[in-house]
């Protein structure tokens, strides 16, 4: 009885113990037995850019720019959630000019709008293209005035009711430094494009100005110079003087809350040598006394930042450095109400091969992690890339994690597939069954043509 | 024997040229017969070495020695007739035109047998060239491109007559479309402009310096491929054979231009998968050439680039091309030269500087390397001669230094002016004594250093620019750059011969 019982007893511990095993190892990660389905490749064939924005019912959009003849275009297709890509439609039919980074944005019922520069002997143009929810893709209309040099789209944003922005910066050098004149274009909800208004000069940050959408069709654009209001018709006005130091910000995201108030938050270099994440809301009377979020104890550590409007608040999400040039962690906060409160959790913590090798900087910069956020208002979930191969043959593996309740995050799914060579995420999001992930993916990691990739699981 | 000869071969005075006269009577007092093919064909070292070298110490012990050494010195393995060591006796730099277009590639010169030199540079998207008579001054920069047409990365040769050829890479067919654009309002938003059905081609313009110029000539056909016809090489022989070369897609082409000024069609030096670049050419005095490239192969990080060369005898024949590196992944800026036998050495850059030597009608050697740079520096492109007496000189960039091979195994280092600084350009040339001359263009502060190998000396110029140069038979050296600030003025520094 006793050798029995012994047995038993050794047996039970050995399924607790599995059973354990199981649940921290569920804990840490969930891999391919988590429900991601194959890897579906857009009908982008061999695009030179692809871009993709996912709505609140998980519908992907991708769209790219291809070469045909010597002629550039810029196609699209979608993806309904647990669907097939529907054949290619043309969003601008072949034509000689060089098509440079089409950028997409979605809102969450779906209206779509998408952004590119045209690229001719040293000067450029941006276009716009709108297309209603279920609707077709209107002609591409002139955005912007022809410029010397390059112009700099910033990511557009489609507002709830289908209001649109489209912005661009045009680097340019003075005495005082490297400055961006930011331009916007603006598409009232059910009406046409208007032309561009300046809305100023500002120091040129390395990520570049941000612009967001409030209801009503206002939009936002943050610079560490300072923030303007540009309204649906009339002249932008400067916003008050934002809480940070114009010349210690790093990087900045900006997203308005269920109010329409502006949210920003931002990296900053402090004194002591350490780096600050912090948010601020603007209010009627100004803008809010800075929540701090993190901390990292040397600059640059934090790269990466993003915002996006949620049901409980703004999420705001970063990746930064928690050893110096090996360990990255990616973490989020859901800030709600005035004071922007809401805990500050670790989605992930991984390293990567150092930064440093082949670097011919001693400080190398922020981590190369790329965190992308789902569009305003629908469900929550991050998406993000962990390194694990330099250039020439950089590969990444591809994480995901949906938001819970309350501000909460469930473990990271790592996509199935192992390594991925030359992928970058591009855009995560679903409904409220589903969870979608896309990516692009280079056929060559030293360059070359682009493949649009997306994979999907039930929450 | 051997000894003596090579001894009596190195003596080299500065001494006048004998006349001919002077020399038929020396070789008359000797009892030698008149010369086979040349006057100095009994240099060469091939056969009655004996009795040429007692004919040379009994002409010495009688008291002409100047006949003898001038006799000895200038004679060569070439059968050409040998010139003066370029002169170091520069003048102060002169700047010679401006504005120089540096994206449409770096200035060019030559000199003429008579002492002109040339300088050949881009302007505004156009060739000009200016030049200046021994004695003289510099002629006002005078455009010899069709000014309808984009051109750029000119070279220049010049033959002992003076006459002077320039190739370039023209763009010789293109046409421009406009676009307006319309804001939302209807407001006009500007144009875009751009040049579509574009075409480019190798052209060709020979002339005498202040004397006019002949005719544009379009030497190879047509390419859509912008990177194609980029940096056309161009080398010429003093009797007026010129040799042009370029790269076109996949391949190495050539075309031969005889001494009456014809050219022949274009031969196909060699290639294979991938793109050709960096096209590179060196003739010898007296004809022989040497051609040299980089297939670039493979995508991504497969991505290499093999060092080919083709050695061309001096009947124009050229040998079958061969790749002579292990195929490397950054692009290896390979560069050769060529004595008259046919000898060849060609160096190229990887991690470090390495080099190979082919006899004429032989096999390269295996890649020797001669100096390592650091492990995650690449080796900048290196400088390549070939002494008279048949040695290969290589110079790699900063920290390589100066080799000298005799057989491509064993590389030698040799020694350099000492300089202070970051060498910022170079340059190296054989005079027409057949030694080799290098100038070093060095930062903090700015100067370039020019000495002649194996002298222990330099002179030093007062400014610094990535340096190209060239040296005259008669011994007159010029090294020009393109200056720096607003302006870039195409600066000259010349030494006459004779100093």
């Amino acid at each position: 009885m006793t050798r029995r019982r012994t047995a038993a007893i050794a047996a039970a511990g050995l399924v607790v113990a599995a059973l354990a095993a199981t649940l921290l190892l569920a804990a840490r990660d969930r891999d391919a037995a988590a429900g991601w389905g194959p890897p579906a490749e857009a009908p982008s064939g061999d695009a030179g850019w692809v871009d993709a924005a996912v709505d609140g019912s998980g519908r992907t959009l991708a769209v790219w720019a291809e070469e045909r003849g010597g002629l550039s275009a810029v196609m699209a297709s979608e993806r309904p959630a647990g669907g097939g890509w529907s054949a290619p439609q043309v969003v601008l039919a072949p034509q000689r000019w060089r098509v440079m980074r089409p950028d997409v944005a979605v809102n969450a019922r779906g209206d779509a709008i998408v952004v590119f520069e045209y690229v001719g002997r040293g000067s450029s143009v941006v276009l716009g293209a709108h297309r209603p929810a279920g609707g077709r893709w209107e002609e591409p209309r002139t955005l912007s005035r022809v410029a010397r040099g390059p112009l700099d789209p910033l990511p557009p944003a489609v507002g709830p009711g289908g209001e649109a922005v489209a912005a661009w910066s045009a680097p340019f050098v003075e005495r005082s430094g490297l400055r961006a004149a930011v331009q916007v274009a603006t598409r009232p909800a059910g009406g046409g494009w208007r032309d561009p208004r300046p809305t100023g000069a500002f120091p040129h940050p390395p990520s570049g100005p941000r612009v967001a959408l409030a209801p009503g069709g206002r939009a936002i654009v943050a610079s560490p110079g300072g923030v303007v209001a540009v309204p649906p018709a009339g002249a932008p006005a400067r916003l008050p003087r934002p809480p940070w130091h114009p010349r210690r910000v790093g990087t900045l995201a900006i997203a308005t809350d269920a109010a329409g108030r502006a949210v920003v938050a931002w990296s900053e270099a402090r004194g002591d040598g350490s780096e600050v994440v912090a948010a601020s809301r603007l209010g009627d009377d100004g803008w809010g006394a800075p929540r701090l979020i993190d901390v990292a104890p040397s600059a640059p550590s934090v790269g990466s930042l993003q915002a996006a409007r949620a049901r409980d608040g703004v999420v705001v999400a970063w990746a930064r450095w928690t050893e110096r040039w090996t360990g990255v962690a990616v973490r989020a906060a859901t800030l709600a109400g005035p004071e922007l409160e809401g805990p500050a959790w670790t989605l992930d913590a991984f390293a990567i091969p150092d930064h440093r090798a082949g670097s011919s900087r001693s400080t190398p910069g922020p981590p190369p992690t790329r965190v992308v956020l789902p569009v305003d208002d629908a469900p929550g979930a991050a998406m993000w890339d962990r390194l694990t191969a330099r250039a020439p043959a950089f590969a990444v593996r591809l994480a995901v994690a949906p938001a819970g309740d309350g501000g909460a995050w469930g473990p990271p799914d790592v996509l199935p597939g192992g390594p991925v060579t030359g992928a970058w995420p591009l855009a995560v999001g679903g409904g409220p069954t589903s969870l979608v992930a896309a990516w692009s993916r280079l056929l060559d990691p030293a360059g070359g043509p682009v493949r649009m990739v997306v994979s999907e699981r039930g929450r | 024997m051997p000894d003596l000869e090579r001894a009596l071969r190195e003596a080299r005075p500065d001494w006048p040229r004998p006349s001919s006269g002077a020399e038929a009577r020396a070789r008359a007092a000797l009892g030698l017969g008149p010369p086979a093919r040349s006057p100095r064909a009994w240099l060469r070292p091939r056969g009655r070495s004996g009795a040429r070298l007692l004919a040379t110490a009994a002409v010495l012990a009688t008291a002409g020695a100047a006949v003898a050494a001038a006799l000895i010195g200038s004679g060569s393995s070439s059968g050409a007739p040998a010139g003066r060591p370029a002169s170091l006796g520069f003048d102060a730099p002169r700047t010679v035109g401006r504005p120089a277009s540096l994206l449409d590639g770096a200035p060019a010169v030559a000199v003429g047998g008579d002492g002109t030199v040339t300088v050949v540079w881009g302007r505004a998207g156009r060739i000009v060239a200016s030049s200046r008579p021994r004695g003289g001054r510099w002629s006002p920069p005078e455009r010899i491109s069709d000014p309808a047409r984009r051109a750029g990365h000119p070279r220049v040769g010049a033959d002992g007559a003076g006459r002077v050829t320039v190739v370039w890479r023209e763009r010789i067919a293109g046409r421009r479309v406009t676009e307006r654009f319309r804001l939302p309002s209807g407001a006009p938003a500007g144009e875009l402009t751009e040049v579509v059905d574009r075409r480019w081609a190798v052209v060709a313009r020979s002339g005498r310096p202040g004397g006019g110029w002949g005719p544009l000539e379009r030497l190879s056909a047509p390419t859509a491929r912008v990177r194609d016809v980029e940096q056309p090489g161009l080398a010429v022989a003093r009797d007026g054979r010129a040799l042009v070369l370029w790269d076109d897609g996949g391949d190495v082409l050539a075309r031969a231009r005889d001494a009456r000024g014809r050219w022949a069609g274009e031969v196909r030096v060699g290639g294979g998968g991938g793109e050709a670049v960096d096209p590179g050419l060196a003739m010898s005095p007296g004809g022989a050439a040497v051609a040299v490239w980089s297939n670039r192969v493979g995508g991504g990080a497969a991505r290499r680039y093999e060092v080919r060369a083709a050695v061309r005898d001096r009947t124009g024949r050229w040998s079958a091309p061969a790749v002579v590196n292990e195929p490397w992944i950054n692009p290896p800026h390979a560069a050769g030269a060529v004595d008259d036998a046919g000898d060849a050495v060609v160096a190229w850059g990887a991690r470090g500087t390495l080099a190979a030597m082919r006899p004429a009608g032989g096999d390269w050697t295996a890649p020797a390397e001669l100096a390592q740079a650091s492990p995650v520096a690449i080796a900048s492109a290196p400088l390549v001669g070939v002494e008279r007496g048949g040695g290969a000189m290589v110079v790699g960039g900063n920290g390589v230094g100066a080799h000298r091979s005799r057989d491509g195994a064993r590389w030698d280092r040799v020694a350099l002016a000492p300089a202070t600084g970051r060498r910022v350009g170079a340059a190296m040339v054989a005079d027409a004594s057949g030694g080799l001359v290098l100038a070093r263009a060095l930062s903090g502060p700015g100067r370039m250093l020019v000495e002649r190998l194996g002298a222990a000396t330099a002179t030093a110029l007062p400014a610094a620019g990535r340096p190209v140069m060239a040296a005259g038979p008669e011994g007159t050296l010029v090294v020009a750059w393109a200056g720096s600030g607003p302006a870039y003025p195409v600066v000259a520094a010349v030494a006459e011969g004779g100093r």
